[in-house]
Order: structure tokens, then C-alpha cells, then sequence
């Protein structure tokens, strides 16, 4: 039986669930923001100022995801930019795959606004895959307020593929015998996988379609990207073979990085950034039960330099204390000083059973350090992450749980609307 | 700017059905006003963004005038709002 797979993407979709909760849960009255120039960005004070999203308009001023908002304003003085709201774009995305779930049987996510569902086999159930795909399309649209594209094909690349193609609202199909004609004429950096790096190497070596690349000889391509060369190839042949599965793979490391909302440039302030990501890597590991062997950090200077330095310890940890002090010992033999904006921390190499070598003398401590970090993490769960913190952050400028998503992106808009608003109905 | 505009409800909740009565609100004069729900209409549920919320078209009187309004509960955060479509 022939394998069918749907491949599922919001269209902007951080933008589209702004719009979405503004229009028909807030119920705005100004302009749709997909319908005018507009973008998500990050907070440009705490130099998180990069477009996350943007509307279908704004792609018009070659405005990009990724850029800073300062080179989108130039592009655009008009642009609206909107804060991100984290928490309503999981609620969306938790939305969205309910509505994927009464038609598939499995389903990959793929990330939080991308996911892929098996469907072979469902023809008797939901009738042709392309009917199928615009029922769930218009459901979607019709429930949850935002729009979706769907591919189809035999195989995950090649239902990705079919999803990039005209935007928005739309289902596409590129099963194998429509290659040559629907996805070979593409630039070559559309494909899956082919990023600004190898985009600029295929480029050079005269390479510019997806259908040059299918046809390029594999030993060439294998002599300039080694294994790389030949994902690629077989990607742009239409060959993958990877099964779809809901099983989420084990993380294989834990990490947490921030950009700092001043260039940090004395090791006070860079120690407790460093504790601050420790206590937040720590406490992840923790949760999961497991233990790092390797610890690395990585930073970027004030020109963008970047620095990485890691190490394995001797005997596994998820202990916040002593997982800092062999973060600290990292960092201070490769800063040379130069002041800092973004700085990392890493466990990897996790192992879910800890056989701990303890020193002669230090046995206790650590033991005792576990209990308290478990003691401090059943309290945070319970009452929240600043229920309790480590003295030094008190009254500083650095939060004392660093990384992943920040508590102000975190909130949901707060409902505006009052007693003065009240009266309108008495008039 | 939002339209919508939090309200005090009084509600019943019966057999799985949901029937605002009464709504209390602020007058110009700083005094609070309860005020009986006359009909209502219709009511649909939708899930936009994932917020489920249940929209009643009823209609009130005030000031002997009938007044028709739209009433949004949202079940999550169990908040009422006055609102308009």
C-alpha cells in the first residue's frame, strides 16, 4: 500500500494566533494584523529585538524571520510589531493538533506549528487524500480562526516540500511522479535542509535548481558535503525513508542560553548569569531524572565573537552546586574579559542512572545539595518559580532562573475593559 | 482596543446548559445596577485559538428601553464579558 503523508504548517503562524486572539477573543477593533504590515518581535530594550513572525504583506518589504527589528523598520517604518505571547501560541498549537487527532492515526510533531500525520490507509475512513486535506483545512479555519497548509505525498521531505508552496490556506500535493515538474524548477535553497551555507557551496559550483542537484553526480556532491552531500541528493530526488512516529526521542542534552540585557564585563555579574542558567538547566535534568556528563558553555562578545569551552566530569550530576562550580572553573580559563551579550550553559551526554564517586570527605555535601534542590524544585512547582530564590539575585538586575522562555513572554494580554466602559450600556 | 467589557453574571447552570439571568453593572453615577436578562435568543460555542467560549444574544431593559447585547463566558477563566461581534 502506498504511503500517504500529510504534512501540516500554520501559515505565520505566531502572527496568525496573535490575529486570531485579538479579532475573535479580544474582539479588537483595529486592523486585522494579517492583513497589514506587521511582524512579532522581541523586546528591542532587552535586545531580544528579532522578527519572529511576519505577516504575508510584510514579506512584501523583503522584511525576514531572523533579522533585527532596527533592519526591519529601515525596510519598513510602517510596520506594526507586536509582543509574543508564548503561552497562547502553545494553546493554539495544542488546538490545532486535537483537530489532527480525530482524523490521524499518528502524528509527528515537528515543531510548534509544524506536524506530520500518517494517513495511509484511511481512504475508507475519510474518503481521498486531497478531499481529506481540505476538510481538515477548512475545519481548522472554521474553529480554531487561522489557516493552514497542507502537503501531500508519499514520504515526510516530500510532503514538507508540497506545504512550502503558494501560501496561504492552501493544500498541494508532490507525490514522486510530480517531482520534475512542481519541485525541480525551485531554487535550489528551498529544499529541506539546504541552509545560507550550503546554498552559497552548491551555488559556486554552478548549482542553482533542485532539479541541478537531483542531477548532479553523487560522488561530487559526496567529495564536497561528505554525508551531507548525500541527504541532500537523495532529498532532492524525492528519496527518505523515515517512518512517522509520536514517540518523542529522548532529549540528549540539556541547555539554556540568554542574552543579557547589558554587555556583562566582570565576573560577578557573568557568575550569576552563569547560576541563574545553571539553576534552570539543573533543575530540567532533575525533573527528568537524569545526569550530565559533559558540561559545556559557550558566550558571544560584543562583536559577535563566539567562544565555546566544555568538559567531562569525572562522576555524573543534576546538582545545582556543583554543576555551577564546574561551569564557573570552564568559564574563567577561556574569558578574556571582553564584555559579553549572550552567554550559554550545557549538559550533555545524560545518563537516567547515576553512579557517583564521592571524595573521602564530600560525600555528605553532595547528598545533602540533592536533597535540597529536590526540596527547592517541589517548592517551585507547587508555588510557582520565584516562591524561592538564592540571596545574591535579591534586588538585581538578573533573574535567578535564566533561559528558555522569560516569564514576561510567558503571560497571556491581559483583558482591557472597565468600569468606564460599563456605562456605554446605560447611554 | 479591545470591546470587550467584564461584567458580574448570574447564571444558571442546569443540565449541562448554561443561562445567564442577571448581569450587574456600574452606572454613571458610581452605584452598582443589576439588571435581569429579558431573552435570550441564541447562544454558540466556539474554540478561536483554543479559548472555548459560549456567546449568548439576549436582550435587556434599561431605563424601560429593550437593549439587545451580547454575552461571552469564557469556561476556562470563568469570566463574563459584554461584548460585540
Amino acid at each position: 500500500m502506498e504511503k500517504i503523508i500529510f504534512h501540516i504548517d500554520v501559515n505565520s503562524a505566531f502572527l496568525s494566533w496573535e490575529a486570531v486572539y485579538r479579532k475573535k477573543i479580544l474582539k479588537d477593533t483595529g486592523a486585522d494584523l494579517r492583513d497589514i504590515v506587521s511582524a512579532v518581535g522581541g523586546d528591542k530594550e532587552k535586545r531580544h529585538g528579532i522578527i519572529l513572525a511576519k505577516s504575508i504583506p510584510a514579506k512584501k518589504y523583503n522584511i525576514l524571520t531572523g533579522e533585527s527589528i532596527m533592519e526591519a523598520l529601515q525596510k519598513c517604518p510602517d510596520l506594526v510589531i507586536v509582543p509574543p505571547h508564548y503561552k497562547l501560541y502553545e494553546r493554539c498549537s495544542d488546538a490545532f493538533r486535537e483537530i489532527l487527532a480525530e482524523y490521524a492515526p499518528v502524528i509527528e510533531v515537528y515543531s510548534i506549528d509544524e506536524v506530520w500525520c500518517d494517513m495511509t490507509g484511511t481512504l475508507g475512513v475519510h474518503g481521498f487524500p486531497v478531499a481529506l486535506a481540505n476538510q481538515i483545512k477548512d475545519k481548522i479555519f472554521n474553529e480554531l480562526g487561522f489557516s493552514v497548509n497542507i502537503g501531500i505525498s508519499s514520504n515526510k521531505v516530500l510532503a514538507k516540500m508540497a506545504s512550502d508552496f503558494k501560501k496561504p490556506n492552501m493544500v498541494h500535493t508532490l507525490f514522486p511522479n510530480e517531482i520534475s515538474t512542481k519541485m525541480w524548477p525551485l531554487p535550489v535553497r528551498d529544499l529541506f535542509y539546504v541552509g545560507r551555507a550550503t546554498e552559497k557551496k552548491l551555488k559556486n559550483m554552478g548549482i542553482t535548481t533542485i532539479g541541478e542537484l537531483a542531477n548532479t553526480d553523487l560522488s561530487i556532491l559526496k567529495s564536497h558535503f561528505k554525508m551531507h552531500g548525500e541527504v541532500i541528493w537523495n532529498y532532492a530526488n524525492g528519496n527518505h525513508c523515515t517512518e512517522i512516529t509520536n514517540i518523542v526521542p529522548a532529549n540528549k542534552g540539556y541547555g539554556n542560553s540568554t542574552t543579557v540585557a547589558f554587555d556583562v564585563d566582570n565576573l560577578r555579574d557573568a557568575k550569576l548569569v552563569l547560576l541563574a542558567l545553571c539553576e534552570q538547566v539543573c533543575a530540567r535534568l532533575r525533573k527528568d531524572n537524569v545526569y550530565a556528563e559533559i558540561i559545556s558553555i559557550e558566550f558571544s562578545d560584543y562583536l559577535f565573537g563566539h567562544t565555546s569551552h566544555q568538559k567531562r566530569i569525572l562522576t555524573v550530576t543534576n546538582t545545582t552546586n556543583e554543576f555551577y562550580r564546574h561551569v564557573v572553573d570552564l568559564f574563567v580559563e577561556c574569558w578574556d574579559r571582553t564584555p559579553l551579550r549572550k552567554i550559554g550553559v550545557r549538559g550533555s551526554h545524560v545518563v537516567s542512572e547515576a553512579l557517583q564517586q564521592f571524595n573521602l570527605f564530600d560525600g555528605d555535601k553532595y547528598l545533602k545539595s540533592h536533597e535540597v534542590d529536590l526540596a527547592i524544585d517541589s517548592m517551585r512547582a507547587r508555588y510557582g518559580r520565584d516562591a524561592i530564590m538564592r540571596a545574591a539575585f535579591i534586588n538585581g538586575s538578573i533573574n535567578h532562573m535564566t533561559g528558555g522562555i522569560s516569564a514576561d513572554k510567558n503571560g497571556e494580554t491581559e483583558y482591557v475593559g472597565g468600569t468606564d466602559e460599563c456605562r456605554k450600556i446605560f447611554q | 482596543m479591545s470591546q470587550n467589557i467584564p461584567v458580574e453574571v448570574l447564571a444558571a447552570f442546569k443540565g449541562g446548559e448554561i443561562k445567564p439571568r442577571w448581569i450587574r453593572l456600574e452606572t454613571e453615577e458610581h452605584t452598582l445596577k443589576t439588571i435581569q436578562i429579558d431573552m435570550i435568543y441564541t447562544h454558540k460555542i466556539t474554540n478561536f485559538a483554543g479559548f472555548k467560549t459560549f456567546t449568548f444574544f439576549c436582550t435587556i431593559v434599561v431605563n424601560e428601553c429593550k437593549r439587545q447585547i451580547q454575552l461571552m463566558y469564557m469556561t476556562e477563566s470563568c469570566k463574563w464579558f459584554i461584548t460585540q461581534e
